[in-house]
């Protein structure tokens, strides 16, 4: 709109005072004949193609019988700040037929000339004028840009009541800023207060008043508890503002007041409580605040009382929580409450959730204390608990609530267990032969791992200690996790009966089997095999190796074989590669697998069944445990589920199933809910009866303890995911009709084979 | 043609039947027209590996060389230090380039030396000679259980985890696979005796990949019979072999002390000639000693001889007794006796039964039976016909130069076909 087509006729007004926050940002004060819209385009006459906007807020006033309508303006243009005096500012507000013209006073030399110029012209609007100001520059003022903070602290100063001082105030522990003063008028504070400081910074509170004989009546004591949702305690402030109904009030901290340290803020805060008058939810909170605090020491060892606590085990699991194994004595029972705190603050009854556990050896222990001597009645002192938690933070402390309101600390060791061997050293914190066990890992343990699995997993890297040719369609993986692995026998299978032409070989390596990588490395040089040996960055299981082997290929057909597979014929690898057809479906298929005494070890799996007691989950392998040659099949068939000690699918299928999850201890438990999942997600699955491989039982660590929980707490997961949504699973024993390769879609038996439903 | 004849041990270090008889091949062949034979023995600690390779001569013959070896997998019987085998074993072989390669054992070598061959030289044959039951059994290649010695005619991972119960059945059946896929690169397995090659047909070899060819001795110097007064008994008995338990010889010192006064006389006599007692467990050690303090004026203990020595010390002997309680397979001492006409007293099981006939050119007595025993030494000292009888139904042993001619016949048939596939 060019000047001839404006309108002539502007409204009568006057910028009285302006003051500049940045080279494009000013406010201003000011008046017009007529009232400014709230929001709308600004720019200065001189430069009309740079439009800006602002914001305002006015109130009418009648002076000398004159109706002005005053205006507080947040404006931001191109130049404005820099503008010379007496510029013309054209403000043109949203639906306004006329613009408002003024000219730029020259701007205030400080925010306190501005603030002072704004409560003089406002008078009993100043208040609405500042939360105006509040509410367009309190975002900014929080993050500390000097200008603004400036601009808001002088208003602030100007437009407050002086209620009171502050003098005492020091930080608490995990909770906020303890505030302690005094205030004119008897009015609670709250519940958010403005702290302002060398920031301005808004904040919870929970406040509360008592009284005071050296103060005048009605004045009353007063305490605020600054609660920041997060972060530290805020830094102390100069001033406290509040708001109670249209007032707003503020609290000078004295110069001289007194800053408690940390540890002793809390107690004073204790010692004050009996005389505190506040809403329930403001007392409760700061009764919880001027608790003890827990300083890092044991003062459980040290009561009087007879009680007595230790901890054997206490573990963070990434994405899951915490597990903590130990003992409480109480055989007086004087603890009311046991729960872990974090340093996140976070906090949890743990007597409510854990498993007791019999310990005799305490009780015999203690037996002859003579705090103890005559008391103890029973054995149950054990305890294991899992906490769920979903920080990384993993610090944390167990507080006993004794009675009378005493409390007692016993600090956590806590070690982060998020590898595989972390994980099996879980699985080795109870003992199987306890009655407690059960319930440990349908309550603990079970929970504790299924939790793992559902948290975001990072992808393991790896390095390449030897580079193999990998041109094939197909890879065979093998994951050497195990430092008890003898890879000469591993490498000279390989070497007489390997995958040759079918597919090309990558071994995934443990840094925990790091003297197995550098045998291995050694034999396949020995026998002149030509494979890939990949070391993992962070120690992993025979899963996440298979994981780490299918992300670094690029084959679409793969080939998963345990270290303690044995292939006996040349042709192994690719009749299983021709059980997957073309590629094109998502398959996958596993030979019949023989243990070392000929017997079937694998023949396809026909079903899953769930108990109540452990092991909780039990797959049936049809023909397990039949001679050799029972009942060969010549065809592949239809199965539930391959095995992964060795078993050819397309990388399209471990896609489906979106690979491993990582809740499982033992690798068949783990294959078997993959493989489960790819049958739920539509995979065919097939069993190559006369492929014939040897699977023999990881026998060196066959008796470590960690296998033996870790098929219970196994079990438990697998019925946890799987009890009733096993897919229909395909009957293959000897009598029933033997099917045909054919899929059979989930949830949909076919009329052709026998179904075993799961419970 | 060029062979390489490849043994666990130099007879010049150590004494056994299986360097004694690789050791001859390597001369018999060697006396071949045609034929040029190298000799390759393994050696190890006390003998320190030089600091630049582990190939050494120790002051033996031209064609006579050594590998160190001594970083053993006893479980696998596999060679740890697989880069001796590529590196200094394999410029030996590329250096001799031998037609065949015979191994005579892989004890200490590793079976991976097989693969070092078959990898080197694809085109040779390969020939292994088993000499014991090692690749079957973990209990020393004995097939003795190890708890009371019990004879065991079975291998299978379940029966093996009954001697070694720390060992998982899967473990030892990977170690059959293991050595297995080694043993499969022979081109031809020999055995000196029926028994033990049944064992290993039983075992899972096919049987067409074996040939049965008996070890030859040195048959140039005939030990004459004892001389003996006229009337005079034939009573002295000789053992010859290692000291060791399963040698028998306590079975022998045993049954020697069972002896009555009367039969026994003033004439007869044990001389013991035999080593490596000193390397025994404690226990058997202190059994022996008592035994032979038992035994008295009976027994004589003579102590370790050299293979050279053997005519002087059939000299002194009537009868030779083989009661070892494990199987043997063809124990050279027979053969020797044959050729010296010492007829033989054996236990009655595998080798010893099947190289030597009851009544024919020896005695059977039941295995580990000193009573048995002792009736069948009673029966031939009382018996004054029994010796000259049995002498004279002994067989003539193949020589040294025999036993080359048949493995060069054997040699030669595996250039006559294709190599079979490994």
């Amino acid at each position: 709109m060019s000047d001839a087509q404006q309108p002539q006729q502007h409204p009568i007004g006057e910028i009285v005072a302006s003051h500049r926050l940045a080279a494009d940002c000013v406010v201003l004060l000011g008046w017009g004949a007529e009232p400014l819209a709230h929001e709308g385009a600004a720019m200065l006459d001189d430069r009309r193609q740079d439009r800006g906007r602002y914001r305002a807020a006015g109130w009418r006033m009648d002076e000398d019988g004159t109706s002005r309508h005053w205006f507080v303006a947040a404006l931001r243009a191109p130049g404005v700040g820099e503008a010379a005096d007496g510029a013309r500012l054209r403000l043109h507000g949203a639906g306004a037929v006329r613009p408002v013209l003024g000219c730029l006073p020259a701007f205030d030399p400080t925010a306190g000339a501005f603030a002072g110029e704004l409560v003089r012209r406002l008078g009993p609007h100043s208040q609405a004028a500042t939360r105006f100001l509040l509410e367009s520059f309190g975002a900014r003022a929080s993050r500390g840009i000097p200008a603004v903070s400036a601009l808001i602290g002088a208003v602030l100063l100007a437009g407050s009541e002086e209620d009171g001082v502050i003098e005492i105030l020091g930080p608490i522990a995990g909770e906020g800023l303890f505030l302690q003063g005094w205030m004119r008028h008897p009015r609670v504070a709250g519940p958010r207060l403005l702290l302002q400081g060398e920031r301005l910074e808004e904040h919870a509170a929970a406040c509360a008043t008592f009284s005071r004989a050296d103060v005048e009546a009605p004045a009353l004591g007063f305490v605020a508890l600054v609660r920041p949702a997060e972060g530290n305690a805020p830094e102390a402030p100069r001033f406290v503002y509040f708001r109670a109904g249209n007032h707003l009030l503020r609290l000078g901290v004295l110069s001289g007041a007194m800053r408690l340290p940390a540890d002793e803020a809390a107690t004073h805060l204790r010692e004050t409580l009996p005389h505190l008058r506040g809403d329930p939810a403001a007392e409760r909170a700061l009764l919880a605040a001027a608790r003890p605090r827990f300083a890092g020491q044991d003062t459980v060892s040290g009561l009087s009382r007879p009680v007595r606590m230790a901890i054997d085990l206490a573990a963070h699991v990434k994405g899951a929580g915490w597990y903590v194994t130990g003992w409480l004595l109480d055989p007086m029972n004087q603890v009311a409450a046991v729960s872990i705190h974090g340093s996140d603050r976070s906090a949890e009854r743990i007597d409510r959730r854990w498993t007791r556990v019999v310990r005799a050896d305490v009780s015999a222990g203690f037996a002859a204390d003579p705090l103890f001597q005559g008391r103890i009645g029973h054995d149950k002192h054990g305890f294991t608990v899992f906490v769920p938690h979903d920080g990384d933070d993993m610090r944390a402390w167990f507080e006993l609530e004794l009675g009378g309101g005493d409390l007692a600390f016993m600090p956590l060791a806590v070690t982060a267990m998020d590898g595989t061997d972390e994980r099996r050293r879980l699985l080795e914190s109870f003992d199987v032969h306890k009655s407690s066990a059960q319930e440990i890992v349908e309550r603990q343990l079970g929970p504790l791992f299924a939790a793992a699995a559902e948290a975001p997993r990072e992808r393991t890297g790896h390095s390449v200690l030897r580079a193999g040719n990998d041109t094939s369609d197909a890879v065979l993986i093998v994951p050497i996790v195990e430092s008890s692995l003898r890879t000469n026998v591993i490498a000279a299978g390989l070497a007489t009966c390997g995958p040759g032409d079918a597919a090309s070989i990558v071994f995934v390596c443990s840094p925990s089997a790091a003297e197995s990588a550098r045998s291995l490395q050694r034999e396949l040089d020995f026998y002149g095999l030509d494979a890939s040996v990949l070391m993992a960055d962070a120690p992993l299981d025979a899963c996440d190796a298979f994981g780490v082997g299918v992300a670094a290929t690029k084959a679409d057909k793969l080939l998963l074989l345990s270290p303690c597979t044995r292939p006996v014929t040349q042709d192994w690898a690719r009749k299983l590669l021709d059980a997957l057809g073309d590629g094109s479906v998502p398959a996958c298929a596993s030979p019949t697998l023989l243990y070392e005494d000929w017997s079937v070890r694998y023949a396809g799996i026909d079903g899953v069944r769930f108990l109540d007691v452990p092991p909780f989950a039990d797959a049936t392998s049809a023909r397990a445990g039949y001679p050799r040659g029972w009942s060969r099949a010549e065809a592949p068939k239809v199965t539930l589920a391959a095995s992964l000690e060795a078993c050819a699918l397309t990388r399209s299928a471990f896609e489906k199933a979106q690979g491993f999850a990582g809740a499982f201890a033992l690798t068949g438990n783990a294959g078997l809910d993959l493989f489960l999942r790819m049958r739920t997600a539509g995979v065919r699955m097939s069993w190559v009866g006369e492929v014939e491989l040897y699977g023999l039982d990881d026998a060196v660590d066959a008796g470590e303890y960690w296998r033996r929980t870790g098929e219970m707490v196994d079990g438990w997961c697998l019925r946890a995911r799987w009890q009733g949504r096993v897919p229909p699973a395909i009957n293959v024993v000897p009598h029933a009709s033997d099917a045909p390769i054919a899929d059979v879609p989930p949830g949909e038996p076919s009329l052709r084979v026998a179904v075993s439903g799961s419970r | 043609m060029r062979v390489l004849v490849i043994s666990h041990g130099h007879p010049a270090f150590s004494i056994g039947g299986a360097e004694m008889a690789s050791f001859n091949l390597f001369e018999g062949l060697n006396r071949l027209p045609g034929v040029e034979a190298f000799y390759l023995a393994r050696a190890a600690h006390p003998l320190a590996r030089h600091r630049q390779t582990p190939l050494m001569s120790l002051r033996q013959g031209t064609r006579e060389t050594f590998l160190w070896a001594d970083n053993y997998d006893h479980f696998l019987l596999s060679n740890r230090a697989t880069e001796d085998l590529t590196g200094a074993f394999r410029r030996y072989l590329l250096e001799v380039h031998p037609d065949v390669v015979h191994f005579h054992h892989f004890i200490g070598l590793g079976v991976e030396a097989l693969w070092e061959v078959r990898h080197t030289l694809p085109e040779a044959r390969i020939v292994l000679t088993f000499h014991e039951y090692l690749s079957i059994c973990m209990h020393h290649g004995q097939m003795v259980k190890t708890q009371k010695k019990r004879l065991c005619s079975r291998a299978s991972p379940a029966d093996c985890h009954g001697c070694f119960p720390e060992v998982p059945a899967a473990r030892i059946f990977e170690r059959e696979l293991f050595l297995k896929s080694h043993l499969q690169l022979a081109d031809a397995l020999v055995s000196p005796s029926r028994f033990l090659l049944d064992r290993y047909v039983k075992w899972g070899l096919p049987a067409e990949w074996f040939t049965m060819l008996e070890n030859g001795i040195d048959t140039s110097n005939v030990a004459p019979p004892r001389p003996i007064a006229p009337g005079a008994r034939r009573s002295r008995f000789g053992f010859f072999g290692q000291v060791t338990e399963f040698k028998g010889v306590q079975v022998l010192l045993d049954a020697v002390g069972r002896m009555p006064d009367s039969v026994w006389g003033d004439d007869a006599a044990l001389c013991i000639f035999g080593g490596n007692l000193e390397n025994q467990p404690e226990a058997f050690r202190n059994a022996f000693e008592a035994l032979i303090e038992r035994a008295g004026r009976r027994a004589k203990f003579y102590g370790s001889y050299q293979a050279g020595e053997m005519p002087d010390l059939m000299r002194q002997v009537d009868w030779a007794v083989v009661p070892s309680i494990w199987w043997e397979n063809s124990p050279l001492v027979i053969q020797e006796s044959f050729l010296h006409g010492r007829p033989l007293i054996v236990s009655d099981i595998g080798g010893m039964k099947e190289k030597v006939t009851d009544g024919v050119n020896g005695v059977h007595f039941r295995v580990g039976s000193a009573e048995d025993l002792a009736d069948k030494m009673t029966q031939v000292l009382t018996d004054p016909s029994a010796w000259e009888r049995l002498r004279a139904g002994a067989p003539r042993p193949i020589s040294h130069q025999d036993a080359a001619e048949q493995h060069l016949a054997l040699y030669n048939s595996l250039f006559g076909a294709d190599r079979r596939a490994a």
